[in-house]
């Protein structure tokens, strides 16, 4: 299937990451066994306002907010600021990893300056892979699903209105200030504050897992019969172009990005 | 997927003013002001095909980089869209949009809906004469109101015939009228609008500035408001019904989740394929009902008791809320008076379907071992680590709970602590 990389997108180099990925010299060899991301623009827009890189087993993906032309914007500075943020980062402090995310947010605000753009946001969600453990955290609807023993389980909870409503134990339609409000980000990066609500997560990880991080142009287009549906993915690729693809066939018209990492014996 | 049906406009109301309201077959533009800015704007409109309005539009705001005068624009058919720039609020009765405002924004917003079985309302400006119709065409106003209906049929529901015959952008008319002779008798409201008729129409429609409502306050800035998606915000499905017993519990605050049933009605998460309580398989289709948070799981704590997990759980030696930062409904659970125990050790978090652990900071620190002959992981204090099912949790030393599935029916329970 042929993929559409937009310009606005941060793609590596991957077949330098596959041959160091096999060549035994990248701290990635001991965590990943294969990985692979797709994206695309969407049929309502003009440019791609999702974002996606990888850098020594540290996987970005980010969703510019809206149909600003600073979505575009925020998106890429979202990855480049965490993965330079997350990329090295050795220490798992949640004040350590509060802060770093704090630069992200901050360089995602002056992109935006930048570019002159008054207001500019982004849902974001970043997956560490190190040997033994992976790190995931969020801010948005941006989701990681983990696929394992046949089953696609969403690992994040969006930070949108109408979760924050259920998991407070309340009915939506109860409350009318929140109508027609329920897929508004109540965290994402771009704001003074919104960022402080990130998620920080040390997931379970075992060889073999496989772990989705999608926007949202895909996760709300997919049912559990698609997901049982690419579980037989022979490799990484086949999984987001089948997620892509299908996600597009059920009328997604946003972009749509999606990025697949299957464990390796390490974790 | 069965395709939404196209809505076609039954009325456009049209109030005066000093603006411009355009309307072609399957969209309209309402122009809050007449300089040569808002020209630009009626010149992409008409220019444009009819399936291209808004790129359009856009694109001339684009071009005049952003200095444009405010204008909301609605185009409709399978999918109805609705775009506002510059200070001008426009408000519907769609449940998913109730109002959109342009105002604070650099750009224009954008949001677009799948069109439903029911009728839309979309005004903005002054609020319209119900008794106008604009059909096709162009005419001053100071707001409108158009009603969008599935059933609505007829040349206004179809395509646009030739820009050059139906859409002649009259000569400007002139603004001077004279006060001591009386205004000609008002157009035919349910005719179209030509441009012979565009003289006495607007005479008909010519205000005083003390005739004119004050303009609806826009609201102020809500950060939440700043998410624009492309994505409806009303599924096209029905939502489930909830069940009596819902309505009639008492709100303890425990959060709902999504969930679907098996054929012998157990509950189970949404993504599983295999009923987690009798094995039953669980048709990809199934529907999903949304339902207060279960139980997830039993935690055998030292002494044999077991306790339910269904909801945040402190422990410790004398644990509390405040310490574990966690919220007021978390039970407190007593471990054992083991000083190798702080009195806050960890919390326990039932997220959805899933827990999770954090060390509260502990002084001598949380392990877990996933599964069994796993060496022990010690856990980031105040790092959220996923708790599955089958790990066992050591507080500090030899003390360890264990996070076991909740048994099958007919199996023995424990008992809550």
């Amino acid at each position: 299937m042929a993929r559409s990389y937009d310009e606005a997108t941060l793609t590596t180099d991957i077949a330098t990451s596959l041959r160091e990925l096999f060549a035994g010299e990248s701290p990635i060899r001991a965590a990943i066994a294969d990985w692979a991301a797709h994206t695309e623009v969407g049929t309502a827009r003009h440019e791609n306002q999702d974002a996606w890189g990888q850098r020594d087993g540290t996987f970005v993906v980010a969703d510019g907010m809206g149909g600003r032309p600073g979505g575009a914007t925020a998106a890429v500075a979202a990855v480049a600021a965490a993965l330079d943020a997350f990329g090295t980062a050795a220490t798992l402090h949640p004040l350590d990893w509060a802060g770093r995310m704090a630069a992200v947010n901050d360089s995602v605000v002056l992109a935006g300056r930048r570019a002159g753009h008054d207001r500019v946001g982004a849902a974001i969600a970043v997956v560490r892979c190190i040997p033994g453990r992976v790190v995931m955290s969020h801010a948005g609807d941006v989701r990681v699903y983990r696929l394992r023993h046949g089953e696609a389980q969403v690992l994040t909870r969006d930070h949108n209105v109408g979760a924050e409503v259920s998991s407070a134990g309340r009915d939506l339609d109860s409350i009318q200030a929140a109508r027609g409000k329920a897929a508004a980000l109540t965290s994402f990066l771009g704001a003074a504050t919104s960022w402080q609500r990130h998620s920080l997560r040390v997931l379970d990880a075992r060889h073999g897992d496989r772990l989705v991080v999608c926007t949202d142009g895909v996760h709300r287009r997919l049912s559990r019969g698609d997901w049982d549906a690419v579980q037989d993915s022979t490799d990484c690729q086949q999984l987001v172009d089948d997620l892509i693809a299908r996600s597009a066939e059920a009328g997604s018209t946003d972009d749509r990005t999606a990025v697949a990492i299957t464990l390796g014996s390490a974790t | 997927m069965t395709s939404p049906a196209a809505v076609g406009a039954r009325q456009v109301g049209v109030a005066p003013g000093p603006g411009w309201l355009l309307r072609r077959a399957t969209a309209l533009l309402f122009v809050d002001g007449a300089d040569t800015r808002a020209d630009a704007l009626i010149e992409a409109f008409c220019a444009a095909s009819d399936a291209s309005t808004i790129d359009a539009v856009t694109d001339a705001v684009t071009a005049a980089a952003f200095d444009s005068v405010p204008f909301a624009l609605v185009e409709w058919g399978r999918e109805l869209t609705v775009v506002v720039f510059g200070s001008l609020d426009v408000r519907t009765d769609h449940p998913s949009l109730p109002m959109l405002s342009g105002a604070g924004s650099a750009s224009w917003v954008e949001r677009r809906l799948r069109a439903g079985r029911d009728t839309v309302a979309i005004e903005a400006g002054v609020p319209a004469d119900p008794g106008t119709d604009l059909r096709l065409g162009r005419v001053t106003a100071g707001g409108f109101r158009v009603i969008l209906d599935p059933a609505a049929t007829g040349p206004s529901s179809g395509p646009d015939p030739q820009p050059s015959q139906a859409f002649v952008a009259p000569p400007d008319p002139d603004p001077t009228i004279p006060t001591s002779a009386p205004p000609p008798p008002p157009a035919d409201p349910t005719g179209p609008v030509s441009g012979d008729r565009l003289a006495a129409l607007r005479a008909a429609m010519q205000v005083h500035d003390d005739d004119v409502p004050a303009s609806t306050a826009s609201t102020a800035d809500d950060p939440i408001d700043d998410e624009v998606t492309l994505e409806p915000f009303v599924s096209t499905r029905e939502p489930e019904p909830q069940p009596a017993a819902l309505a009639d519990e008492a709100d303890d605050g425990t959060p709902f989740v999504q969930a679907v049933r098996c054929p012998r009605d157990h509950v189970n998460p949404t993504h599983v394929s295999v009923c987690q309580t009798c094995g039953d398989l669980l048709e990809a289709g199934a529907p999903t009902a949304t339902i207060r948070q279960p139980p997830l799981a039993m935690l055998d704590l030292p002494g044999a008791e077991a306790i339910a997990v269904d909801r945040p759980m402190v422990l410790g030696r004398r644990p509390d809320h405040e310490s574990a930062q966690a919220p007021e409904r978390a039970q407190l659970v007593v471990v054992a008076d083991d000083p190798s125990i702080s009195r806050t050790h960890l919390r326990i978090d039932v997220e959805d379907w899933a827990l999770a652990v954090t060390d509260c900071g502990s002084r001598s620190g949380t392990a877990i071992v996933v599964r069994p002959g796993e060496e022990p992981r010690i856990l980031e204090p105040w790092v959220t680590h996923e708790l599955p099912l089958g790990a066992r949790l050591f507080l500090g030393g030899p003390t360890s709970v264990v996070v076991r599935p909740i048994p099958s029916p007919g199996r023995s329970r424990g008992g809550r602590g």
